[in-house]
């Protein structure tokens, strides 16, 4: 009997996998722990072994198709075995399509459960398009009620007042808009959107050629207007005097080169500053789940490494646990496999807060967003001279802007800029960072 | 605007029709010289001669039966059953010939007769003397049943009954005769089949009739410090039913209690809870619609026992609070 190869599920949440290149064809013969193929999830690029020895006796799924997970992709078996499949001489989307009606069926027999709501409920959720199984209920027995509906409801078709009067105006639908507000809330963008998108159906289209976006792209773009459009955020900015930090590191550069290798960076002590002061801000080191507000036990850091291909976030666990030299290693590291599109899912989840530096590139200041589940982020701009007054006379000193852009749901203002003042603090002497 | 009595009012729509149409005529037992068990035909006796105002033996069968004959005949007899409860005697004139006629000889038959029937609970008269047997009539095609709950109602729909070429049942609560009211002293009608809504609301409907109209209201005052409001809809007719108006206002609040003092089981409420059900408004429904009903058991004789078999204030507030779930 011939063994499937699936789509791998690489990563909680890993849904679909593209096939970029097969190494074997069809009759070759293949080892227990042989690549068969390279993929590629939304994160990472991937090799799929063999999981036993035989003959590669069928691809099904062809290069540069996009697969969910765990759907067969080839198969395994002796030498001249037939591939008693359901796709055997069908096309190969067929069992991807197959699976998705039994997951319909399986999910028609959840809705079947009986659920409990009013008429009136019901009818308002059929009207807006909500499913009843996603809505708690407030009455006896978790009955559900229309005011359960509705305040579902308005959640997602809120308009802002002038949103509501543009499209009025403009005789554009509420119900045609998604909402890219806090809560869902219709802006005026989104009608402006609308409107936009309707003349340029009029009108001719502009020439350009178009490039498929690609897995991490989607991603990037998915996670960004998640957090974008649902966070309210705020973005704090503080100036910082570098003179110390960057004595410091000058001192310290010959001890860690010889121990690691590596030159210590900027970033490499932002990392450090932030977590001591991460410990010392628990209410900075959290993220808004359904639950409630997570307070993290560990300092995760995340830290953007923007290349051509694109945007990773490897994260440096337990930040505040490790020396500096530990610091240096892990993110040269990280920076080395996100340049070999090597890092392992699991090396860019886990984060708790996230720096993103921007200061080679000579940016004085910039707001980040907020890299989800995180509730802030610190965007680090260019350490220039910059004349400051000191005691009266001026001085010109290594000066860098620090603006930490901050979810309103998870953190107030005044904790948010006690956090800002004290890593001010640390930076400007750090030798607090030894205490 | 002056206040009169229910009794007063419904003596006054029968003085005015018996003036305008000499074929209006009353009959009863102690109708005529007596004035009436509870005194609403007081001074009529006198006014309009005792061949107008005709007292009858003491048998329900012959009254229903002599003004059904009289109606088809071409009068408009106003007859009165002095306790709803022996309408039963008078149930095969009722059932089987005035409501029968009309239809059985072609629309050619007319049955304009008015069968008055003091109901009700209240007065300390017991199992015999007390009942709310509308439901029944309801149950007969052919027949009209009204039971207002207001003087003015009393009188606009006692007019329009006398006018009403087909057997009208006119439920009178007893306890509601002492009752005032402001009612016009211009000549007014209200036609039969048209509900009015008694206080408006927006989150509860009650729709109740007779006396219970009473007790509604003052529920629905006092919820209003609740936060609560309640919309009151008093059918006035039963028969033919004014469901327009009950499906529109549980449309817009969602909720319906059916009050009435005639026992819970095969009671009207079932009725109008079924026209809510298979309306339109069954999809604007927020919680189940309850019944607030008499008990089911004769009404006791005992006056504390009496009170605690219909339907109280408490019991109405409770049932508001349950649809509200609160």
């Amino acid at each position: 009997m011939a063994v499937e190869v699936i789509m791998p599920k690489a990563g909680m949440a890993m849904e679909e996998g593209t096939i970029v290149k097969w190494y074997k064809k069809e009759g070759d013969q293949v080892e227990a722990g042989e690549a068969l193929l390279e993929i590629i999830t939304d994160k990472v690029n991937m090799e799929v072994e063999a999981e036993v020895s035989g003959v590669l006796l069928k691809i099904v799924g062809k290069e540069g198709q996009v697969l969910p997970v765990f759907t067969p992709i080839a198969y395994i078996g002796k030498e001249g075995e037939e591939v008693e499949t359901e796709t055997t001489g069908k096309n190969p989307e067929q069992p991807e399509k197959k699976e998705k009606e039994e997951l319909k069926k399986e999910n028609v027999s959840v809705s079947e459960k009986k659920v409990r709501a009013t008429p009136a409920a019901r009818k308002t959720a059929k009207e807006s398009d909500l499913e009843l199984r996603d809505i708690k209920g407030s009455g006896p027995k978790g009955r559900i009620q229309k005011k359960d509906v509705l305040s579902l409801r308005t959640s997602v078709n809120k308009m802002t007042p002038l949103a509501e009067k543009i499209a009025a105006l403009e005789g554009v639908d509420p119900a045609l808009l998604e909402g890219s507000g806090y809560d869902g809330k219709i802006t005026k963008e989104d009608v402006m959107k609308q409107i936009g998108q309707r003349t340029k159906e009029k009108g001719k289209p502009v020439k350009g050629k178009i490039v498929p976006l690609t897995p991490m792209r989607k991603t990037i773009g998915k996670r960004m207007s998640d957090s974008f459009f649902t966070a309210p955020t705020f973005t704090l900015n503080i100036e910082v005097d570098m003179r110390k930090t960057k004595e410091m590191k000058n001192t310290l550069k010959a001890a860690i080169e010889e121990e690691t290798g590596f030159t210590p960076t900027i970033t490499d002590i932002l990392v450090m500053a932030c977590a001591k002061n991460l410990k010392k801000h628990p209410a900075v080191n959290t993220a808004i789940t359904e639950e409630g507000l997570l307070i993290y036990d560990d300092v995760n850091i995340a830290f953007a490494v923007g290349l051509e291909e694109g945007l990773f976030v490897p994260v440096i666990k337990n930040a505040d646990k490790l020396t500096l030299s530990e610091i240096v290693t892990i993110s040269r590291e990280l920076v080395s496999k996100a340049e070999h599109m090597s890092l392992r899912p699991d090396e860019q989840e886990g984060s708790t807060f996230t720096i993103s530096n921007l200061g080679m590139y000579g940016i004085s200041h910039f707001n980040p967003i907020i890299n989800p589940p995180n509730s802030a982020i610190l965007g680090v701009g260019a350490i220039t001279d910059r004349p400051i007054v000191r005691k009266g006379e001026i001085r010109i000193n290594p000066m860098m802007n620090l603006s930490m852009t901050i979810d309103h749901r998870a953190i107030d203002g005044a904790p948010g800029a006690r956090f800002m003042q004290n890593l001010k603090e640390l930076l400007e002497d750090p030798i607090k960072l030894l205490t | 605007m002056r206040e009169i009595t229910y009794a007063e009012a419904i003596r006054e729509a029968m003085s005015e029709e018996m003036r305008r149409d000499e074929n209006v005529f009353l009959m009863g037992e102690d109708v005529g010289l007596y004035g009436g068990a509870f005194g609403v035909t007081v001074g009529m006796f006198e006014e309009f001669g005792e061949e107008r105002v005709r007292d009858t033996p003491i048998s329900e069968a012959v009254i229903a039966g002599a003004a059904a004959g009289a109606a088809v005949t071409g009068m408009r007899p106003v007859a009165e059953i002095m306790f709803m409860d022996f309408t039963t005697i008078a149930m095969d004139s009722l059932v089987n010939q005035a409501a029968k006629m009309r239809y059985m000889f072609g629309g050619k038959a007319k049955v304009p007769m008015v069968l008055r029937c003091p109901a009700g609970s209240g007065t300390g008269a017991a199992a015999q003397h007390s009942q709310s047997l509308e439901a029944w009539f309801c149950h007969v095609p052919g027949l009209k049943v009204v039971a207002p709950s207001t003087p003015a109602d009393a009188k606009g729909l006692l007019k329009s009954a006398i006018r009403d070429d087909n057997p009208v049942i006119f439920v009178e609560q007893k306890l509601l005769y002492r009752k005032k009211g402001i009612v016009p002293e211009e000549e007014f009608i209200i036609p039969l089949g048209k509900a009015d809504i008694k206080r408006k609301g927006t989150d509860v409907t009650i729709i109740t009739y007779g006396r219970m109209a009473e007790s509604v209201l003052s529920a629905a005052a006092d919820m209003e410090q609740e936060g609560i409001s309640i919309e009151v809809i008093d059918p006035r007719t039963l028969v033919p039913l004014d469901r327009e108006t009950i499906i529109e206002s549980v449309i817009k609040t969602g909720r319906a209690v059916v009050v009435h003092e005639a026992v819970k089981t095969g009671g009207y409420g079932g009725e109008i809870v079924s026209a809510i059900s298979e309306s339109e408004a069954f999809d604007y429904l927020d919680a189940p619609v309850l019944r607030i009903a008499g008990k089911d058991v004769p009404i006791p004789y005992n006056p504390e026992l009496e009170k605690a078999a219909v339907p109280s204030v408490a019991e109405i507030k409770e049932a508001v609070r349950k649809v509200m779930n609160r």
